[in-house]
């Protein structure tokens, strides 16, 4: 799996490089200024529940280009970087929607045991590669179809993503803790991270969950 | 027939305008805030009546009018759970705020189609 991943890596490096100053840049930029101008308003309620909202969105609305990108790829054509960006602006408004409607969700189980948060933050993990289908009930029975057949071992795959995210950061604010620092600098920083860890996690993500793709001779 | 995908789609169109623009209008300094206000308001509800009536074009009407819904709904619902704005004690405030938004996407969607019907001859 891993050899698969840095194959996939190195062959589309140009486009992963372009998609980073084009896409993963800007998103990450928006996403962490929104969530300091929040903590910085005076009557702002719970801005902890307005960031984590913000991160969850910032990982799922960057994950159509490269997804196509590895879809491309198993049928032996490789995808303009140009056509990924367009993919990119026609995904977003049913991420957006949808990750609103389940964080939404998440949020409200928080009083029931957080069986509902779990449940939530799991469709939230899988239904992104399937959000290219061609209506919605399409999307969800996809969906659905891969928590029955995964079942518990998603829960490890949202930790793995957590910890390697939350890991990485707090190497980095170990790294920063000994220089005199301003919201620039961690902002740089988490620009870099993000454009170094969300390409491998995305390639990983689509082989695992899109199994018809992936082509038993590679293996 | 109505797409809910393509609905989506303008929706999301939408609110990434007006995040770009949004953001790159900051740089400029404009002093009065009623203009701003009003090249937002043109900006988000014309852009979601221009692209319901070329994604959605069986029903460009019903899409345009739903996706100013929408979005007004998702702007209440951030400015009293996020900033905590009474917003909901002035309905008032949310008439106008509705009315506006449905008449812009509305006038937007309709002069796309009749564009559109004389670019193809019928008018």
């Amino acid at each position: 799996m891993i050899r698969d991943i840095f194959d996939i890596y190195n062959r589309n490096w140009s486009q992963i490089l372009i998609w980073s100053f084009v896409i993963i840049l800007p998103v990450t930029v928006i996403s962490f200024l929104s969530m300091i101008y929040v903590y910085t308003s005076e009557n702002a309620v719970a801005p902890e529940y307005f960031s984590v909202f913000a991160i969850i969105l910032n990982f799922i609305i960057c994950i159509p280009p490269f997804m196509k990108m590895v879809i491309v790829y198993k049928q032996d054509h490789s995808i303009n970087s140009l056509e990924g960006i367009l993919y990119f602006i026609k995904q977003f408004g049913i991420l957006f929607v949808f990750t609103g409607i389940f964080y939404f969700i998440a949020v409200i189980g928080i009083y029931f045991l957080f069986i509902p948060t779990i449940l939530a933050l799991v469709f939230l993990l899988i239904f992104p590669f399937f959000s290219e289908g061609r209506n919605v009930k399409e999307i969800y029975k996809n969906t659905i179809q891969v928590i029955m057949k995964e079942n518990i071992s998603l829960i490890g795959e949202l930790l793995v993503i957590f910890c390697l995210n939350i890991g990485c950061w707090v190497i980095m604010m170990l790294f920063l803790a000994q220089y005199e620092n301003n919201i620039f600098a961690f902002l740089v920083f988490r620009v870099l991270l993000n454009a170094l860890v969300f390409p491998i996690i995305y390639i990983y993500l689509t082989l695992r969950f899109r199994k018809e793709i992936s082509n038993p001779l590679m293996e | 027939m109505f797409h809910t995908i393509k609905f989506f789609q303008t929706i999301g169109a939408s609110i990434l305008l007006t995040i770009v623009i949004s953001f790159l209008l900051g740089f400029i300094p404009i002093e009065s805030y009623g203009l701003f206000l009003f090249i937002q308001t043109i900006l988000t509800y014309g852009s979601i009546g221009f692209f319901a009536a070329i994604w959605n074009p069986e029903t460009p009407y019903t899409a345009a009018y739903l996706g100013a819904i929408v979005i007004v709904f998702i702007s209440f619902l951030v400015s009293h759970f996020v900033f905590n704005i009474l917003v909901f004690a002035d309905p008032q405030g949310i008439g106008m705020n509705l009315s506006y938004a449905v008449i812009v996407s509305l006038l937007f969607a309709a002069a796309t189609v009749v564009i559109r019907k004389k670019r193809e001859g019928v008018l």
